[in-house]
């Protein structure tokens, strides 16, 4: 049995309810998605790195949780409203989408249909331009914080895009990072930062300062592994992606693990349409056994597991809620989005 | 009157370029602290590592994660030679790939491919026998060479055939009859849904999720249990019996030795022509057979003789072996520092090591690469300028001008070319040129007045240097 199987609990918060996604280039689909934004509308908004080599693949999909597909936006280009290498996507208040771009280094605003508004560009001149934005979060009171991953810290942006402050800088010492990524804020406007090469999650009050990390220890049964995003659930639970660790773990503010899942994704809806009409594919499938654990116990990485079996998560690059407490899991590698159940206990 | 102290550098960046893939001036200059006998120990069997460079890899280069396609399984291996604090736990996976050539064509997976090359970091240092094990049971071997179709009762030789002719013992050391044995101890030796891979292989399918690695899988009803006769052996032999009478032979061991003289030290003749061709140095060969049976097969022990020997440290072996692509722009780029994060720039850098003539995954046979001087030609020469010119042009990346500064630094006042020339040929590795290169690089320098263009351009004149392609 997968030792982390037996972690699990029976009373835990999450719970697995479906997938959706299939690998595309273009239209209904993903290749390699980054994040995605359950947005208060329905829609859901999916940022699509593609391969770093082409131009093929770079959008925004926009679908629900149907697997109903609205179209994309974004395409590849560096002209206003095209994205090279987006990254995080987030709403703000008034329900326009802001996407990250770590490529162009610059935030974009688009409507709800992605037309495209405005871009945030902060000048070299202004001490704040970005070097590889890969995430951001909208507090409250309208302000964005964003994870300038190259600088190596956070830059708060008001919500005209004008820049407020930034804190963090390189390192390892406590309020310092090293190419942080994820970042939300809590309902008390508390920053959570994933500081992904230092292995740990630091918490922020509002205005930047320090207040405490979440790294996992043998005595509160997790450790962290590059975590690559975080989210607070409605009891005040983090929801960490342990990136490194191919796993998603649930730990109590006070610091202790709670749940942790590895994945359990089924064929998605696109998924099954496309083996419905590949019947050589289909059947040969059909007699495999993909959960296959043969590279487990022999010192293989997770990562190396998670290449072998299917249904495990490859790659999570994203944690996100929508406004039911649903769970989705960007799971990049796999080019699809695994989705739980938040079990109120 | 030679001065020992450079003479030290000179033998430590000598080193570095073969055991590795060169090494900056402040690396030398750490290094003199050591003997070299712990420089050869430190880089054989290196400490264990905070290197960051897999997981920065898979962050910001998400195709060298999750490969769909090839090229992402060669960025990957590409930029972990780039950046690694361990260069020849990097480097041995490229000398085994030249020998266990495995590619593209076949083994369309790039996960797969990738996972030999991990194989061979692993196992690529440790007892030849269990690397050959490994070897038989890796995926991207069994799909390379078909041997998930080497069933019991209808053979297919393709494995057995090359495990004795191009990895093990050369043409000339058994029989037609001992390939037919072998592939039979083989049989039954496969992937895990080998339908559904093979199904989704012939179609390039990448759907519904990406691709799914291959597992080995031995198959006992598809294993051919009779008696079997090999190198004059008789038993009930499965695979691993067949790889521990093959790791016996005397000719595994020259085999094997004569490779490694040709990848540390000095070009040979294209392996067809070793049965004919005798070694360029037979008691060098002598001295790593002997290597190979006093330490049990074992491949590191192996390096530390070869590093360690005075055939090794000779100066008539430096600057004579020819570098691949694949050394050729990586000794660059780890100067250069170009990709020390991922970026876009990789998918140019790798695609220009394919233009130079090593496609890495995608070896032009089950041969692999002819090395040597048949990696220079008028086309690929071109490339390597075209490439130097490239990395060396622009003056304002941080890494070249944090070079030409500290050029700039350590010759003040206007200093004579001679002395500008040698600081640049110590930054690229510590470089001697013969004379018609350093008349070159000493007119070059007396026509051109400002300090930064200067240095700039004896950079890129060095690199494009016939010394610089040598190692």
């Amino acid at each position: 049995m997968d030792p982390i199987e037996s972690k699990q609990q029976k009373n835990v918060p999450f719970q697995y309810l479906l997938t959706i996604g299939i690998v595309a280039m273009e239209g209904r689909g993903f290749e390699y998605p980054i994040d995605t934004l359950p947005s208060k509308n329905g829609v859901i908004y999916v940022t699509n790195k593609s391969r770093n080599e082409g131009v093929r693949g770079v959008r925004i999909s926009m679908l629900n949780l149907k697997s109903e597909y609205f179209g994309e936006f974004g395409l590849f280009g560096d002209q206003d409203g095209l994205l090279t290498s987006p990254s995080g996507i987030a709403e703000d208040q008034s329900g326009n989408v802001l996407v990250l771009d770590e490529a162009l280094n610059r935030l974009t605003t688009y409507n709800q249909d992605g037309t495209f508004i405005n871009k945030w560009e902060p000048s070299t001149d202004s001490g704040y331009c970005l070097s590889g934005p890969s995430s951001l979060t909208v507090d409250s009171n309208g302000d964005v914080f964003v994870s300038d991953t190259g600088n190596h810290r956070i830059v708060k942006f008001d919500k005209n895009g004008l820049v407020m402050s930034s804190f963090g800088g390189e390192g390892s010492a406590p309020g310092k990072f090293k190419y942080p990524w994820g970042i939300t804020t809590d309902n008390h406007n508390n920053i959570y930062v994933s500081d992904w090469g230092n292995d740990r999650i630091q918490l922020f009050s509002s205005d930047g300062i320090y207040v405490r990390s979440y790294k996992g220890t043998i005595h509160n049964n997790y450790n962290l592994n590059h975590p690559s995003s975080v989210q607070i659930d409605p009891n005040g639970n983090l929801i960490i992606a342990d990136w490194g660790n191919e796993s998603i773990k649930i730990v109590s503010s006070d610091d202790h693990l709670i749940q942790e899942l590895r994945g359990e994704a089924t064929l998605s809806v696109w998924a099954q349409e496309f083996m419905d009409s590949n019947r050589e594919e289909y059947d040969a499938r059909k007699t495999s056994n993909l959960d296959s654990l043969a590279v487990e116990g022999d010192g293989s990485s997770r990562h190396t597991i998670s290449a072998h079996v299917e249904k495990y998560f490859w790659g999570p690059t994203s944690v996100k809620l929508d406004s039911n407490s649903r769970l989705y899991v960007t799971d990049s590698n796999r080019h699809r989005i695994q989705i739980y159940e938040w079990i109120s206990t | 009157m030679p001065d020992p102290n450079r003479d030290n550098v000179e033998l430590i960046a000598h080193l570095m370029r073969r055991a590795g893939f060169g090494a900056s001036p402040d690396e030398v200059s750490d290094l003199t602290k050591l003997s070299y006998h712990q420089i050869v120990q430190q880089l054989v069997f290196p400490e264990k590592s905070t290197w960051l460079g897999e997981h920065m890899v898979r962050r910001f280069d998400n195709e060298a994660s999750g490969m769909i396609n090839p090229q992402g399984s060669a960025r990957r291996w590409l930029y972990r030679m780039i950046t690694s604090d361990t260069p020849l736990i990097e480097k041995m996976p490229l000398f085994w790939h030249g020998i266990f050539a495995t590619g593209v064509p076949k083994v369309i997976n790039g996960r797969v491919l990738s996972d030999q090359i991990d194989m061979f970091r692993q196992n690529g240092m440790g007892r030849f026998d269990d690397l050959l094990l490994a070897l038989a049971q890796d995926p991207a071997m069994i799909v390379w060479l078909d041997n998930q179709e080497n069933n019991k009762d209808t053979i297919n030789e393709n494995w057995g055939r090359e495990l004795l002719e191009l990895f093990s013992m050369g043409v000339g050391n058994y029989t037609e009859n001992d390939i037919k044995e072998c592939a039979r101890a083989f049989t039954g030796w496969s992937i895990g849904n080998t339908e559904y891979m093979m199904a989704r292989s012939r179609r390039d399918s990448d759907w519904p999720y990406g691709r799914i690695a291959y597992h080995f899988q031995y198959k006992p009803a598809d294993h051919d249990q009779g008696e079997k006769t090999f190198l004059g052996e008789t038993g009930n032999f499965n695979g691993e019996d067949i790889i521990r009478l093959i790791c016996q032979q005397e000719s595994t061991a020259r085999f094997i030795s004569r490779h490694l003289y040709h990848f540390f030290v000095k070009d040979e003749p294209p392996i067809p022509s070793w049965k004919e061709i005798p070694p360029n140095d037979e008691s060098a060969i002598e001295i790593l057979v002997r290597s190979y049976f006093d330490n049990d097969h074992n491949i590191s022990q192996m390096l530390v003789d070869i590093f360690n020997s005075d055939f090794f440290k000779s100066q008539s072996i430096r600057f004579q072996r020819v570098k691949s692509p694949t050394e050729f722009v990586v000794s660059l780029l780890r100067i250069t520092g170009e990709c020390d994060v991922p970026n876009r720039m990789m998918f140019s850098r790798q695609q220009q090591v394919g233009l130079m003539g090593q496609i890495l995954n995608n070896p032009p046979s089950v041969e692999g690469w002819h090395e040597g001087a048949e990696w220079i030609n008028t086309g690929t020469l071109v490339e390597r300028i075209n490439f130097v010119s490239e990395q060396f042009g622009d003056t304002e990346t941080p890494r070249l001008n944090q070079i030409i500064r500290e050029i700039t630094a350590t010759c003040r006042d206007n200093p004579p070319s001679e002395v500008l020339i040698q600081d640049c040929l110590d930054n690229l590795g510590f470089l001697s040129v013969c004379e018609s290169t350093m008349l070159a690089l000493t007119k070059y320098a007396n026509e051109i007045e400002k300090p930064k263009q200067k240095i700039s351009g004896l950079l890129r004149l060095i690199a494009t240097s016939k010394e610089y392609q040598l190692a």
